[in-house]
């Protein structure tokens, strides 16, 4: 982290608006994917806005402004998962629409928003981290506030939902894949 | 940093989570922390509106309260004994006695003649 980065966080920590405004900005569009991956594209600005109100609120709780990326990281995750629990927005494998057009799946319109849908919410956190983030199971278990060895069950439970998920399309003209359903 | 475990995800499908995860959010960040600092803004002002009409509510009970506490106590008219107050005067051939304090017990005589005139009379 840098100084001037630093330099915000104390200043916040404060009570100054300006500069929690600025560390905002700085952070939002990596916020934003992160949610989006979680809740889809809708409501995905809204909770992050939500998200960082609540790590306005509880600033001055913050010991290590070090930690202050994957701490806001972490209470966005947990306004994800609380706003999917309300919502059950969870589609489960087996209710799952079928694809609208198998013919048409090619790489180009892979559905990915629907697809991710279908994992538990946890395991499309992990799997943002370490596909879209790269980051390491640590890192992640530090920013969702899990062990390593959950970080790794967690996406292991992913990858075989998605390898059921996604098959390749029917020989219908070249390369694709279908999102498999009912 | 890749995990191992990721090597055999789809990568067709990595990269079109890629792409999508590329795209741009609705409101810039620029746009994002202000409207950030708005709400922020407007929940102290709430929370410091809600504080003062907290404590003018604690000032106004503490006064109802003091009042009705350091009141003068209201003072009972004292119960007069009958003796002072006005008694009727016994009247003739009426004698007054007092029972106690306040019972007065009138007695009248009467001459037994004037009886047996008035059943006489009758």
């Amino acid at each position: 982290m840098s100084d001037d980065d630093r330099a915000l966080i104390l200043r916040a920590q404060g009570g100054d608006v300006e500069a929690f405004s600025k560390l905002v900005e700085s952070r939002w569009v990596r916020l934003v994917r992160f949610s989006r991956s979680i809740v889809g594209s809708s409501d995905a600005e809204d909770l992050v806005q939500n998200g960082l109100v609540k790590a306005w609120e509880k600033l001055a709780g913050l010991r290590d402004p070090g930690a202050f990326s994957n701490w806001v990281l972490r209470i966005v995750s947990r306004e994800c998962f609380s706003h999917i629990r309300r919502h059950r927005r969870l589609i489960s494998i087996e209710s799952a629409p079928p694809p609208s057009d198998p013919a048409n799946a090619g790489i180009e319109s892979v559905d990915v928003e629907q697809v991710l849908s279908r994992l538990p919410a946890r395991q499309r956190a992990v799997m943002h981290l370490t596909v879209i983030e790269g980051m390491t199971d640590s890192e992640i278990g530090g920013a969702l506030h899990i062990t390593p060895a959950s970080v790794r069950s967690h996406r292991r439970r992913a990858r075989e939902t998605l390898d059921h998920l996604l098959k390749p399309a029917a020989p219908r003209g070249g390369e694709g894949y279908e999102i498999a359903g009912r | 940093m890749k995990s191992p475990e990721d090597d055999g995800l789809n990568d067709r499908f990595v990269q079109a989570w890629k792409r999508w995860a590329a795209l741009p959010p609705r409101q810039s960040p620029a746009e994002a922390a202000a409207g950030v600092a708005l709400r922020i803004r407007q929940r102290r002002g709430r929370r410091r509106s809600s504080w003062m009409l907290a404590a003018a509510a604690a000032i106004l009970l503490a006064a109802v309260g003091t009042t009705i506490l350091w009141r003068p106590a209201r003072t009972v008219p004292h119960a007069l004994p009958v003796t002072e107050q006005e008694t009727m005067a016994p009247g003739k051939g009426e004698v007054l006695l007092w029972i106690d304090e306040q019972t007065p017990l009138y007695m009248t005589f009467q001459a037994p003649e004037e009886d047996q005139g008035q059943g006489g009379r009758q």
